[in-house]
């Protein structure tokens, strides 16, 4: 029970982090922010990893490989795709 | 200790997200949520410990070599296509681990995880398929154009129903006959996730990928939440994109 009750705070607290944190982005940089998130969003690789804290399945071992992939897949392209985004700013930057 | 340790992960992913508020700080922002995230994994890889050290090595390299290498390869102009497409391949990774976790006879699952189990298949499924249909139309593999079927609020609305309905009904049904239900769950989601995309014109895209951030995010937490309370924390960016949602604003700037 009060696990779940702290799931739960957890859950609505983040919404108002986000929220806060969000809030005073500049217009900007909110192309690079919605490509970091989308690198954020893929923390389901530490689900797809817990997933083998617990001998598997042949068929649950190539389901969570393909998800172990897949999610890193996303994490590692997502940050490496910002980099290059924010580069491109600092380019304008020092030109301008 | 523990409690700690989990607070300074989720400040040092805080502080990265901080830091885009100024242009020139942003990339270490970037670089700092990286960390964040990085970190992490090497703790609930401490934690929780691996079965399968040699599946769990190769995906993670295979993933990691794969995601840099498109990443650097590929052009400016492509950009935004590839970030769709690393978000299909997330949401693939969202319902592909609440499948397992769901029909795994192991352990049995609380209601709330089993209720969160369901909700990730869904949410899961429709952010992979609408991302990628995202992607082609950003790549112009696919019409750019709104496609609207005949009845196309019609079968929206089936679907949503249909998926809604399955869904209850795969947390009632005999264990024998759930895995089922939860592919049809998914099919469903993918089917949903078509509908809700096509009909999205190409120029409206970041709109689209910015709400499908969020699913997926939601997605993330709720794999977090049908697993274990101390995952969840980490699972907390979900909530950025509605507000960007409102602001349309170009990615091929």
């Amino acid at each position: 029970m009060f696990n779940l009750f702290l799931m739960a705070v957890v859950f609505i607290g983040s919404f108002a982090i986000g929220y806060v944190l969000i809030a005073r982005v500049p217009p900007l940089l909110h192309t690079p922010l919605m490509s970091m998130t989308n690198a954020i969003s893929a923390i389901t690789i530490l689900a797809a990893l817990i997933l083998f804290s617990v001998p598997t399945t042949p068929m649950e071992k190539i389901l969570g490989a393909i998800a172990i992939t897949t999610a890193t897949f996303n994490v590692v392209g997502g940050f490496a795709i910002t980099d290059r985004m924010l580069k491109l700013f600092e380019g304008k930057k020092k030109i301008s | 200790m523990t409690l700690l340790i989990d607070f300074t992960v989720i400040a040092t992913l805080i502080i990265g997200i901080w830091q885009f508020r100024e242009p020139l700080r942003a990339k270490h922002g970037n670089m700092t949520a990286a960390l964040a995230l990085f970190l992490a994994l090497i703790l609930v890889l401490y934690r929780h410990g691996v079965a399968d050290i040699i599946t769990v090595v190769l995906s993670l390299l295979l993933g990691a070599t794969a995601g840099l290498a498109l990443a650097r390869v590929v052009s400016m102009i492509q950009v935004p296509a590839m970030v769709a497409f690393q978000h299909g391949a997330g949401g693939i990774a969202a319902f592909l681990v609440s499948l397992v976790e769901l029909s795994r006879t192991t352990h049995a699952l609380s209601l709330v995880s089993e209720i969160s189990g369901v909700f990730g298949l869904a949410i899961g499924s429709l952010t992979f398929s609408g991302s990628m249909i995202a992607s082609a139309k950003l790549a112009n593999k696919m019409q750019r154009a709104p496609q609207v079927l005949t009845h196309h609020h019609l079968f929206v609305v089936l679907t949503i129903a249909a998926l809604v309905v399955i869904g209850a009904f795969s947390l009632v049904v005999p264990v024998g006959v759930a895995p089922y239900f939860f592919i049809c769950e998914i099919f469903l989601g993918i089917g949903f996730g078509v509908l809700l995309a096509v009909r999205i014109g190409g120029a409206d895209m970041p709109v689209l990928i910015s709400s499908l951030n969020a699913t997926a995010g939601l997605a993330a937490s709720l794999c977090g939440l049908s697993r274990k309370p101390q995952l969840f924390q980490y699972s907390r960016q979900k909530q950025n994109q509605p507000l960007l949602t409102r602001q349309p604003f170009s990615l091929a700037q």
